[in-house]
């Protein structure tokens, strides 16, 4: 905490419907958390309002990959996306330093007063916006995407734009699942500070096939790992 | 976000206990309970898991401790509730309408304007303490007719000038326009401010959907608003008008009698050439008369 460097490692789903291929995600969100990466999702809704299984998953991936879950219209996938992001960095950075509090003082934000608390919450939102942070978007390209998918590229050109004006410096990735030739994902572009190499990635992408969240999650991990491999073990 | 049904919130600290009565709004952070509590009578309380947002919208409210405009907070606290936790502060609740409600009754130009001068005052407020009001919409402003009164009931947008915008509705947001950074400054302000007066004039926060300055002046001119207060709101989207209080001070300036003049300035030539016509035809009678 008094050194302020470290690099935030997260991945956010985008999605519309449950995963049915390869891996269960919630395992694979379960060893992203356990190896520092935060895993969020962003669950689509359609008007054909989905199943409460699709809830539940979103729901079950998050709580274990120690992210944060929201659910939208496609309309609403810009603002969603953005304000998503910093919740997790600042979330991620709440469990960090209320690890660090309780190993200092014995005990974590919760169980100090509330009116306390605010030195902690003006701490988290400004180093918030300092740090780095390596951040993978997993975006759904099943088939029932094709109609979403559009606005989705745009929304996420949008994010890189708006992630420029942070203090700290943030390499977006990008993986689409599935992948083609029976691949189950596809590194559509790696680390990039450069919204042009971004778009080149997603002009590419087609709406097509199954929904094999885990394997995707999975991959990002690996993505982060190959990036990361030296610091993988430092923290923040 | 939770589907629970539940009755009594209680805080985990200072031990007070809320009647949870009904769900008032749900919002990005949170959702606001209107609850009763046997001494402060009717609250609303704000609770959320969000330990950040809920203590550092507290926080901001009490800033404006004393300035009529923002609702009184009583505390902040934890509850305790099947395992998990969450956070809540408890304000004064705030009887009225908000002003989309507000809107469906027909608002002459006048109200609309004295309305939109006293939410600008509040925002220029809340900007000289140094922060930016982002989320500056309908569902967050509270009018009280009778007294002429406006508050603000959603503090948990504002953001220092100078860093990026956190909370907004693409409607009002600059940068969904394509018309400048998502950062807040002052002009990021007005821009806001001006598309909340575009929808009063609209009397409908539906009618005005993103486009081009272009889109704005026809919706404008649709809603017969004069002249010079389009070129106003033009020049506030395009970023020439600093500040709120210069918003302000130029729309003090604007006559909204505008219309209405050049109205009566027509209604003075016709009757001067009805006048002029009846003396025509009336010489000419005579004339033929004398024949
Ligand atoms: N103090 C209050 N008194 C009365 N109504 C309130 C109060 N605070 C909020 N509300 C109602 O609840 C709605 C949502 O509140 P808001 O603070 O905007 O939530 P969020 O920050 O989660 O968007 C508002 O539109 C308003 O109608």
């Amino acid at each position: 905490m008094e050194k302020e460097t470290g690099i935030i490692k997260q991945m956010i789903i985008i999605t519309d419907g449950k995963s049915n291929i390869g891996i269960n995600p919630v395992e694979a969100a379960a060893k992203a958390k356990a190896a520092g990466i935060t895993v969020s999702a962003i669950g689509i809704i359609d008007n054909e309002c989905k199943g409460e299984e699709d809830i539940m998953e979103v729901e079950a991936i998050t709580k274990a990959g120690g992210g944060l879950a929201d659910y939208c219209y496609i309309q609403d996938l810009g603002m969603t996306l953005q304000v998503m992001t910093q919740k997790t960095v600042n979330h991620t950075l709440e469990c960090i330093v209320s690890k660090q509090l309780k190993s200092i003082i014995g005990k974590d934000i919760t169980n100090m007063e509330p009116q306390s608390r605010m030195k902690i919450v003006e701490f988290i939102e400004n180093y918030g916006d300092r740090v780095d942070l390596l951040y993978v978007i997993l975006l759904d390209t099943s088939k029932s995407m094709a109609n979403k998918l559009d606005t989705a590229k745009k929304c996420i050109i949008d994010l890189m734009e708006a992630l420029k004006n942070r203090k700290g410096v943030t390499k977006l990735a990008l993986i689409s699942y599935p992948g083609e030739n029976g691949n189950y994902i596809n590194t559509a572009c790696d680390f990039t500070t450069d919204t042009d190499v971004l778009k080149e990635g997603l002009n590419l992408l087609r709406a097509r096939g199954g929904t094999p969240t885990g394997p995707a999650i999975e991959a990002a991990m690996n993505l982060i790992f190959e990036y990361d491999a030296p610091a993988s073990l430092r923290y923040v | 976000m939770y589907n629970r049904k539940f009755d009594t919130v209680k805080g985990k600290w200072y031990k007070n206990e809320y009647r949870i009565l009904k769900l008032l709004g749900k919002g990005g952070i949170g959702e606001i309970y209107l609850a009763t509590h046997e001494k402060r009578g009717l609250v609303a309380l704000k609770l959320s898991k969000s330990m950040l947002s809920i203590t550092r919208e507290y926080d901001t409210i009490k800033k404006y401790k004393g300035k009529g405009f923002a609702p009184i907070v009583y505390e902040l606290d934890d509850w305790q509730c099947n395992g998990e936790t969450y956070h809540f502060f408890v304000m004064e609740y705030i009887k009225g309408y908000n002003l989309a409600e507000a809107m469906k009754k027909h608002m002459p130009l006048e109200l609309k304007i004295r309305i939109f001068m006293i939410i600008l005052r509040i925002i220029e407020d809340i900007n000289e303490t140094g922060l930016i009001y982002s989320d500056i919409k309908h569902e967050n402003i509270m009018v009280d007719y009778n007294n002429m009164v406006i508050r603000l009931v959603d503090f948990g947008s504002l953001v220092p000038i100078g860093e990026n915008i956190k909370e907004y509705t693409p409607l009002y947001d600059r940068c969904s326009w394509g018309l400048g950074p998502r950062v807040a400054d002052l002009t990021y302000q007005v821009f806001s401010a001006a598309i909340l007066l575009m929808t009063l004039l609209a009397d409908s926060v539906s009618l005005v959907g993103i486009g081009s300055i272009s889109s704005v002046l026809k919706t404008l001119e649709k809603n017969n608003v004069p002249k010079s207060l389009s070129n106003l709101i033009c020049k506030a989207l395009k970023g020439q008008i600093k500040s709120c209080h210069v918003f302000l001070e130029k729309l003090k300036d604007i006559d909204l009698n505008e219309k209405k003049k050049t109205c009566r300035l027509n209604i003075a030539l016709d009757a001067i050439i009805a006048s002029l016509l009846f003396l025509l035809v009336a010489v000419l009678i005579k004339i033929r008369h004398l024949n």
